[in-house]
């Protein structure tokens, strides 16, 4: 398969005299594949995800995603990749409560100049087969924990990004809600979708993805093949 | 006291640090405002008593006499008298000044007649001149001339003639001083007084007093008797009371009184504006913080102690900078007002310095304190709650509606929205920029209508060049080498002859002018008489039209007012038996001084005046002639007894008054922006996490700046067409008050002084003063990262 995301002995530091939030990490993700990034509270998972996202600049080494040297590209060439390579899921769904479900959505679409039509479109589209086409015109504050985070999946996807990432996307929900997501992010991997998700949940990791690394102190302990998965 | 303070000032500093963007917005906008106040405040004190601040300097003398030398004049110690100078010699003595040749200019001539004091010192305990360049005579030889009647010639160094006088004594102009009661118009040392007085010319000597009661007509009346009374009788010859100067002091500065008046209110309530909003603001962004202080157990009163602290550190750092810069501003601009007023230096009043930054301190504890009160009284859950999410209630709709615009970008309908999210604070924002380009509209009209004036009385633009007859009167310009003076008509005739000839004439008018009692008129009445066509010399009719024919004149506003007619009357002239009746044609624009004005024909005014004699000559030129070319080669053909002048609109007084208003007009513009920059930066803090995701989701730097300046740019343009209105409404209320002040009404040139144009550009001030305010809090949020800005709650 062809990697998408190649980390190539990738270190972050936030202080010159602190240890690494990630210390010489080199990863390869393929395109397709489901890679779950498991560890304890504060083990360097989400700095990651950052670092792959380009919302963060490792202090090292180099991040390739789809063919753009992340760590290399201006914040203007950063917002580019983001809207072209990458959709994020959130733990606290992070929508805009003054935007309507719709134009949430539709955000990272109008943000990339894509013409009203066509953008309108992929929005139904999105919001139908996520199943919250009723509350397109719903503010985020008036919808369940559930419907927030399908709404913060479907604006990731609106630009049909290569890879999705997704940190805790089930942090902040019921554990009936929580399968749900789940379940709905297995279906995206299994149509083709990468996906690198965060979280410190083992049974979550080993039912919805492939491949699960272990990061502890901000270096991989682990990197093994998930044997649950339906 | 120490129990609960020590908390609070601890709380106060960490607030402090971890806010220093809100506390240097604070300090910014303190300092402006306090700047602006000082400046607006110390200008309206001083423009409102300049007289009497220059007054007090030089220790004015109250009374001043003119009497015939006795022993007693020195000696002798009037009822209720406090101080006295003198006796110094005095006289009248006609000069020739010699202009000192200035680079690209040829040296010139000034003519004129001088009332001279002897004086050893300019000092003394009453009338304490100031020395404003060069210094006091040393030696014989030397003169001091009063700075306002500096003229062409009153330049240190230049050579001044006392004609008439046997040997034409000369002496060097080694200083320029200046009176505020104007007791002499130049001086020299006692011992060279004589050589100065004309053959024959009696013996005079000034005294100079002050009283203890001299505030009003009657004190002086009475002063003045009591002076009488203490000399010999009949040596008394004149006396003049300080009021009868002021009055005339005070004339020259009410035209812009109300100007001044005006940007300083301006400025005050744009202070008042934003200094609330800014301290409003922080308090409102500081909420949570004030729920965690709390939570760990401090009392509301520490709270609200804590907070007023936090507020008070930039604030009054804002007031003491504000006074010291204002103060620092101040010294240029009163430097050039005094000249203006034609008094000594000015300084903002200490209870100036005192008073603005203590009210500037109270407003922002006031404008702190309520908002503090509010968060003290909530729990702490509750305000550890409202500060995490302080949502704006508002916004939503027009979020939706301008979403689902389609020709705009997303960014801009993002930030075109965001206003409607907090509408007090938008309101707050909107009045700001309104005053601010309340202020910039009003001071283009008021430099373009002031420029206007500055024209209309110069007549530079219709008649360029004088040529000034040399006379035949009493005190007549000596001819080249002393030889007899040709007769007027042969003067006049010499003039027009080589008018007609010189290239580059286009017209020429003969023009008479003098003074006269007029019987009804309490003022003495300025004739202005021309022998010819006066259509096109430049005056600017207010109303009415230009005379036509003998029976026919023009007057202005001080004669219509002094006589109680209007234009279309017809009224009598009568002075020393002779009558005229004109009909008044129309209403000038030449306020003089106030002093009542007549134009007419030369035929019409001489049957009044037999004194009355062409003086000069007013000469148009024809398109793309160089008027001081044209001049040089004039004087040459018309040789030395004639002297040709080049009339220019710019006088230093306008200069100094636009730059007073452009000053002023930047520091409220500044202050606007500040305002912006304020709500710019409350948005941001407010809206951080929000911008962390429009970046996570693929907003760029420019787009973020984009939409954070649109925030505010539909602000600023709606700001802009209210203020529009309003700054026009304003220039035309203030204008007329000025030239009601001046004795005058205003032409309409004066008045509709906006273009479409300028009115367009001028809309566009509002957007100018909200995307300077908001350019740097853009790059701000356009360089914060995105991974940071998602973390901040």
């Amino acid at each position: 398969m062809d990697t998408l995301v190649q980390l190539s002995d990738v270190t972050k530091r936030y202080d010159q005299d602190g240890a690494p939030a990630v210390a010489h990490v080199s990863l390869a993700v393929a395109h397709g594949e489901a890679l779950a990034v498991m560890g304890p509270s504060g083990s360097g998972k989400s700095t990651l995800l950052n670092l792959i996202a380009g919302l963060d600049r490792p202090t090292s080494g180099a991040v390739r995603v789809g063919g753009d040297r992340v760590d290399k590209l201006s914040e203007t060439g950063l917002a580019r990749f983001r809207r072209r390579q990458v959709g994020m899921i959130f733990q606290f769904f992070n929508l805009l409560d003054d935007m309507t479900v719709a134009d949430n959505v539709a955000l990272p679409a109008q943000l990339a100049g894509r013409p009203v039509a066509e953008t309108r479109a992929r929005v139904d589209e999105l919001l139908a087969a996520l199943r919250i086409a009723p509350h397109r015109d719903a503010y985020p504050a008036r919808l369940s924990g559930g419907e927030r985070q399908r709404v913060a999946i479907a604006r990731a996807l609106v630009n049909r990004p290569a890879l999705l990432l997704a940190d805790e996307p089930t942090g902040a929900l019921d554990t009936a809600t929580g399968e749900e997501i789940g379940e709905l992010l297995l279906d995206l991997n299994s149509s083709g979708q990468a996906l690198v998700l965060v979280t410190h949940n083992p049974g979550l990791a080993a039912r919805y993805a492939r491949r699960v690394i272990q990061l502890v102190d901000g270096q991989i302990a682990g990197d093994a093949v998930a044997g649950a998965r339906r | 006291m120490r129990v609960m303070n020590r908390p609070a000032a601890r709380a106060a500093r960490g607030g402090l640090a971890g806010r220093r963007v809100q506390a240097m917005v604070i300090g910014l906008v303190v300092l402006v405002s306090t700047a602006a106040s000082t400046l607006a405040l110390g200008l309206l004190v001083d423009s409102n008593a300049p007289f009497d601040h220059a007054f007090a300097i030089q220790h004015g003398a109250q009374v001043m006499v003119t009497a015939i030398p006795s022993d007693q004049l020195a000696t002798a110690t009037p009822a209720g008298m406090t101080a006295k100078a003198g006796p110094f010699g005095e006289t009248t003595a006609n000069m020739t000044i010699q202009q000192l040749a200035a680079p690209g200019q040829p040296a010139g001539v000034l003519q004129t007649q001088l009332t001279v004091a002897g004086r050893a010192s300019p000092g003394g305990p009453v009338d304490d001149l100031t020395l404003t360049s060069g210094h006091w005579p040393a030696q014989p030889g030397q003169i001091v001339l009063e700075r306002n009647r500096r003229g062409p010639g009153g330049q240190l160094g230049a050579q001044v003639t006392v004609t008439g006088m046997p040997g034409s004594p000369t002496l060097t102009v080694v200083g320029l001083a200046s009176s505020v009661t104007g007791t002499a118009e130049a001086w020299v040392l006692p011992s060279e007084l004589p050589r100065l007085r004309a053959p024959g010319a009696p013996q005079v000597q000034q005294m100079l007093y002050r009283f203890a009661s001299a505030g009003t007509t009657a004190e002086v009346s009475a002063d003045i008797a009591a002076v009488r009374a203490a000399l010999p009788p009949g040596s008394l010859l004149s006396a003049q009371s300080y009021l009868t100067v002021k009055l005339q002091a005070t004339g020259s500065i009410a035209p812009w009184v109300p100007f001044i008046v005006a940007f300083g209110l301006i400025g005050l309530v744009m202070s008042v504006l934003i200094v609330a909003n800014v301290i409003s603001g922080a308090v409102a962004a500081g909420t949570r913080r004030i729920g965690v202080l709390k939570s760990i157990g401090f009392s509301p009163g520490q709270v609200v102690a804590a907070y007023l602290i936090q507020v008070a550190v930039p604030a009054l750092a804002g007031c003491v900078a504000g006074v010291v810069v204002g103060n620092l501003l101040s010294v240029p601009l009163l430097g050039q007002t005094a000249q203006v007023y034609g008094v000594g230096a000015l300084a903002v009043p200490v209870w100036v310095d005192l008073a603005v930054p203590l009210a500037m301190l109270a407003l922002a504890g006031v404008a702190a304190l309520a908002p503090a009160l509010r968060a003290a009284r909530l729990s702490a859950v509750q305000a550890i709650a409202t500060g995490r999410a302080p949502r704006a209630s508002g916004g939503y709709a027009a979020q939706r509606l301008l979403g689902g615009a389609r020709r705009l970008p997303r960014p801009v309908t993002l930030g075109l929205a965001s206003p409607f999210a907090r509408p007090a604070r938008t309101l707050v924002t909107l009045a700001a920029i309104v005053f601010g380009v309340v202020a910039v509209t009003f001071a283009a009209g008021l430099g373009t209508s002031l420029d206007r004036v500055a024209a209309d009385l110069s007549r530079a633009a219709a008649q360029p060049v004088q040529v000034e007859i040399p006379g035949t009167g009493p005190a007549p310009a000596p001819g080249p080498g002393g030889g007899s003076v040709p007769s007027l008509a042969a003067q006049e005739s010499t003039v027009r002859a080589v008018l007609r000839t010189q290239p580059g004439t286009l017209h020429y008018v003969a023009e008479a002018g003098d003074e006269i009692s007029v019987v009804g008129l309490a003022d003495r009445v300025s004739l202005t008489a021309f022998g010819g066509d006066p259509g096109w010399t430049g005056y600017a009719l207010i109303t009415g039209h230009w005379y036509a024919g003998a029976d026919q004149a023009d007057v202005n506003t001080a004669f219509l007012t002094a006589a109680g007619i209007a234009v279309g009357d017809s009224y009598t002239l009568t002075s020393g038996g002779r009558h005229v009746t004109v009909r008044i044609a129309g209403e000038v624009f030449d306020p003089a001084g106030g002093r009542p004005e007549i134009i007419a024909g030369l035929s019409a005014l001489a049957p009044l005046d037999p004194g009355l004699a062409v003086d000069q000559y007013d000469v148009a030129l024809k398109p793309g002639t160089d008027a001081a070319a044209y001049a040089t080669a004039l004087g040459r053909a018309l040789g030395q007894d004639y002297q040709v002048n080049t009339a220019s609109g710019n006088s230093p007084q306008l200069l100094a008054i636009l730059s007073l208003v452009v000053t002023l007009t930047l520091l409220l513009a500044a202050v606007a922006g500040l305002g912006v920059l304020n709500t710019v930066v409350l948005q941001i803090r407010e809206r951080v996490h929000d911008i962390g995701v429009f970046k996570a989701v693929g907003m760029t730097p420019r787009q973020t700046t984009a939409m954070v300046v649109c925030s505010v740019a539909g602000i600023g343009l709606v700001a802009g067409l209210i203020a529009i209105p309003a700054g026009i409404v304003l220039h035309h209320y203030v204008l007329p008050v000025m030239g009601h002040a001046a004795q005058t009404a205003v032409p309409a040139s004066v008045l509709d002084v906006y273009q479409p144009w300028e009115v367009v550009l001028l809309v566009l001030a509002g957007l100018v003063i909200a995307v300077a305010g908001a350019l740097a809090p853009a790059s701000w949020a356009a360089r914060t990262r995105t991974a940071s800005a998602l973390r901040a709650e």
